[in-house]
């Protein structure tokens, strides 16, 4: 079952992207006084709304600037609307990243905009590197917040081990707006590895679920394990093959060569197995993390599942195996992603996601024709359903927020 | 502080609390109901010294489905309640307020399930930390989380304060282990969460329960990730002549790509403290020792401390030459793990668990030193390196009320200049009783008002392990934000 919860630009009445907090909380306490619906934004690489009516939409894009950032620290603050790029681009020039390798989102989507650091915050963004280091929420240290109460909330503190008071991060961290604007975050850093190895092997799906779960128990640190299908491998120019398992390893060099070792003895002694690193590694990863080697155009839909935690059945996947779809599984950034051409209808998407993935949450990122829309296959009641109402409506008793 | 605990109003009478411990014992098994005077006063304390709650009345259910009959029925009676684990909290956390029906976890010491090939295990709550990994062993699977009481705390006290130790670095925390969560509300229903429900939460509720010290729900199982056992493990041991040179060291290392498993400091007040109590070659005339233990491949580790060796200091920074060992066979980490039992050698003792930014780490140790001296109150200090916490010990010997209250004015003032170095009053023990009253300092009135409506979202009127956390605003015990 499908509900479209569809926004057109044309339900947009209208918009606002302060660039002081204090104006965002004026706007928002007019829009609350004329009970309008608001809608979050930050870069506007998505659109996303729960809502039929019309709504306001208010924008974090221009509340930017990093706020503090010193490299022995190991964490960074920046205002929410502060670009991505910017953000990485400070830590590279200091040997330091995000942990976690947040997606750009503007490939799958076909939109333009500019992705945000507020924005990798409210949608736990995470990529490949999710593998070893976790999801995006578990690297927030604070962030401050602009709730439906038009107060302004600091949750959690700017430091990298805190347990004062009641965590608000973990909450604020993927709740896609639902809770308030947020205009501050607080994200711990981490050095750049010397040196980063790329295998590629030629194999299965389930080979993949495989490999990592066992590499795992070995305790070899695998930072990417992303399986992309065939009919992508060759559009991409890799040859003809059934897909191909892309595995990372990185860290000191001795540490990688240890790791390689270990995977290699892994691997059947016939794997066809072959081997980057450096610029090219990274090349290819950013293609994975992004979605981008799959030839997603104008016409197509592109779907995309969330999987849970590891330990989620590992064999979810065989349905998807068997259809003759663009699609990559990314066991780090914790989704598998599809591109159905414009014959392919989502009735049959979602039966074959029924039947393969049935703890995950699909979700049509993009419709076909490009217009963007977003669609969520509507979920069974759950016993913390009410529990998460009056936590959203702590926030936001007034439900301003869209 | 504990006079805190003297100001607080008498619970007022409610018949229906009369009648509630024999519903209670007459719905529960036999024994699961401690009601005897002489009994309580096990729970009435916990591993603070913030003085003695008042239980109403303890319980012990075996399961969930028994939690969830008390929860319902001390509900329905308006009794409060307190969820304890092993009771080990330093803050008071387990100190029953309110004349609180305390639910305990011992009898919830199972282990439901053990996944051996994806490292994942289901169990009780009540089960110890250090019990987790003797299961699992044998499969080659440790859990990693190592708070100082891990032979004795309890897996649900962990989750409750979302505990950790010095392997934070390299493993992360109870939160970054947790996989699934079962817990009670208070009105009696269940919460299945993560790996435990069929459908994902929209929000990280999670994530949430981990670390609120018992003031949303009663935990009764969790799911952790494992990790696998290392195959070497090697230990370096560095004497300095100044702190400023062991901080610069560990800076490095931290720069290096290299992630220790635990890289540990210690001042020259807590290795002349443990050297005498747990001998184990400490030289006592450093200023600074830093411990660090690097874990993986053979090969891996050998290169890797060989690599850490070649980033210590000139040896007129040092104090005698660096120990490499492999940590099987080393003695070097006995006295940094013998630190609590070294410090109540002393008699009674403060100890603090607050955090700052790394780069505030030095001039904090500093100011730790000024801050004890002026109120002439002895310190030791020992440190996680990799994320700026510092646990500092203050002595005050005999239950003297007055060198305690000049203890807890130093511990104060020190959890108050964290704040003011942009850092946390608590990075491992939690806020409980003991450091509730300064939550006001670290946070805002408003922050601390949505804090507070989204504890009484789960538990409304707070009578969840009442009194703790959150300062009540305007309350009669509370103090303002300094």
């Amino acid at each position: 079952m499908i509900y479209y919860d569809a926004l057109t630009e044309s339900s947009v009445v209208s918009s606002f992207a302060p660039d002081r907090e204090e104006d965002a909380a004026e706007w928002l306490r007019s829009a609350r006084s004329r009970r309008a619906r608001v809608r979050l934004c930050g870069g506007d690489t998505r659109r996303r709304s729960r809502a039929e009516d019309p709504v306001h939409t208010l924008s974090s894009r221009n509340l930017c600037g990093v706020l503090r950032y010193e490299p022995r620290d190991r964490l960074i603050v920046a205002r929410a609307g502060t670009p991505l790029a910017v953000v990485e681009q400070l830590l590279a020039r200091n040997g330091q990243r995000l942990p976690f390798e947040p997606a750009d989102p503007r490939h799958l989507l076909g939109r333009p905009g500019t992705p945000t650091i507020g924005a990798v915050a409210a949608a736990n963004v995470t990529g490949p590197r999710g593998l070893e280091a976790g999801e995006a929420r578990a690297h927030l240290l604070a962030a401050r917040l602009l709730n439906g109460r038009i107060e302004s909330v600091r949750c959690g503190t700017a430091t990298l081990k805190d347990v004062a008071g009641v965590d608000l991060t973990r909450l604020v961290a993927g709740s896609l707006g639902r809770l308030g604007l947020i205009t501050e975050v607080a994200f711990r850093v981490v050095s750049i590895p010397e040196h980063e190895l790329t295998l590629r092997i030629a194999a299965p799906a389930r080979d993949l679920l495989r490999w990592s779960a066992q590499a795992r128990a070995r305790g070899i640190r695998l930072t990417g394990g992303v399986w992309l299908c065939g009919a992508s491998m060759l559009e991409a120019g890799y040859g003809r093959c059934c897909g191909s398992a892309f595995l990372r390893l990185e860290g000191p060099h001795a540490m990688v060569t240890a790791h390689r070792r270990r995977m290699l003895d892994l691997l059947p002694t016939d794997a066809d197995v072959e081997e980057c690193s450096g610029p090219t590694s990274a090349a290819i990863w950013t293609r994975l993390r992004d979605g981008s080697f799959l030839p997603a155009v104008e016409a197509d839909d592109v779907w995309e599942w969330r999987l849970g935690a590891e330990g989620e059945a590992l064999d979810p996947v065989r349905p998807f195996d068997e259809i003759g779809l663009n699609w990559q599984l990314d066991l780090g950034g914790r989704r598998l992603l599809c591109v159905a051409g414009a014959g392919v209808r989502s009735e049959q998407l979602t039966q074959l996601a029924s039947a393969g993935l049935p703890q995950c949450r699909p979700a049509l990122l993009r419709g076909s024709g490009g217009s963007v829309r977003a669609h969520r296959m509507s979920r069974p009641g759950t016993s913390f359903q009410p529990l998460e109402r009056a936590v959203m409506a702590s926030f936001d008793p007034d439900h301003v927020l869209a | 502080m504990f006079l805190a605990l003297l100001r607080r109003p008498a619970p007022t009478p409610v018949p229906a609390r009369c009648g509630v411990v024999e519903r209670l014992t007459e719905a529960l098994p036999q024994g699961a109901v401690i009601r005897s005077a002489h009994s309580l006063t096990t729970y009435e304390r916990d591993g603070s010294l913030e003085g003695t709650g008042d239980p109403l009345a303890v319980v012990l259910p075996e399961n969930t489905d028994q939690v969830q009959t008390v929860m319902r029925m001390a509900a329905q009676a308006g009794v409060p309640v307190m969820p304890r684990g092993a009771g080990t909290s330093r803050c008071g956390g387990a100190i029953p307020l309110d004349a609180s029906l305390v639910i305990g976890t011992s009898r919830m010491k199972q282990v439901l399930a053990f996944d051996s090939e994806r490292g994942l295990i289901r169990v009780q709550a009540g089960i110890a930390n250090l019990a987790v990994s003797a299961h699992t062993q044998a499969s080659g699977w440790c859990y990693s989380p190592d708070p100082s009481s891990r032979r004795t705390c309890s897996i649900g006290g962990n989750v409750g304060s979302n505990a950790s130790g010095a392997c934070a670095l390299r493993h992360g925390r109870t939160s970054d282990k947790l996989r699934g969560l079962t817990a009670v509300r208070r009105d009696g229903s269940r919460l299945d969460l993560g790996l435990h429900s069929a459908v994902p939460a929209q929000l990280d509720l999670m994530g949430l329960l981990c670390g609120s010290e018992g003031q949303l729900a009663f935990i009764t199982e969790v799911t952790l990730a494992l990790d696998p056992l290392p195959e070497c493990s090697w230990t370096l041991a560095a004497h300095f002549r100044s702190p400023t040179a062991a901080v610069a060291f560990a800076e490095r290392v931290l720069h290096s790509g290299w992630t220790p498993h635990r890289i540990e400091f210690m001042d020259l007040h807590a290795i002349r403290l443990t050297e005498r109590v747990a001998p184990c070659g400490y030289d006592v005339a450093a200023q600074a020792l830093v411990l660090l233990e690097l874990q993986g491949f053979d090969e891996e580790v050998r290169a890797g401390i060989d690599l850490l060796r070649q980033l210590l200091p000139d040896p007129a920074d040092l104090v005698g030459q660096a120990r490499v060992e492999a940590s099987q066979s080393s003695s070097m980490w006995q006295g940094r793990e013998a630190i609590y039992r070294a410090a109540s050698t002393l008699g009674a003792f403060e100890a603090l668990d607050v955090n700052v930014p790394l780069g505030r780490f030095e001039a904090m140790l500093q100011r730790v030193g000024e801050i004890a001296e002026a109120c002439g109150v002895a310190h030791a200090t020992v440190a996680h390196m990799g994320d700026g916490t510092l646990h500092t010990f203050l002595p005050y010997g005999a239950m003297d009320a007055a060198a305690r209250s000049r203890v807890m004015a130093c511990a104060d003032e020190v959890r108050l200049a964290c704040v003011a170095e942009g850092g946390s009053i608590s990075a491992e023990y939690g806020v409980g009783l003991s450091r509730r009253d300064l939550l006001g300092a670290q946070y805002a009135a408003t922050d601390l008002d949505q804090q507070r409506r989204v504890r009484d979202a789960f538990a409304p009127g707070g009578e969840l392990n009442p009194g703790k956390v959150i300062p009540q605003r305007n309350g009669e015990w509370g103090r303002p934000p300094q």
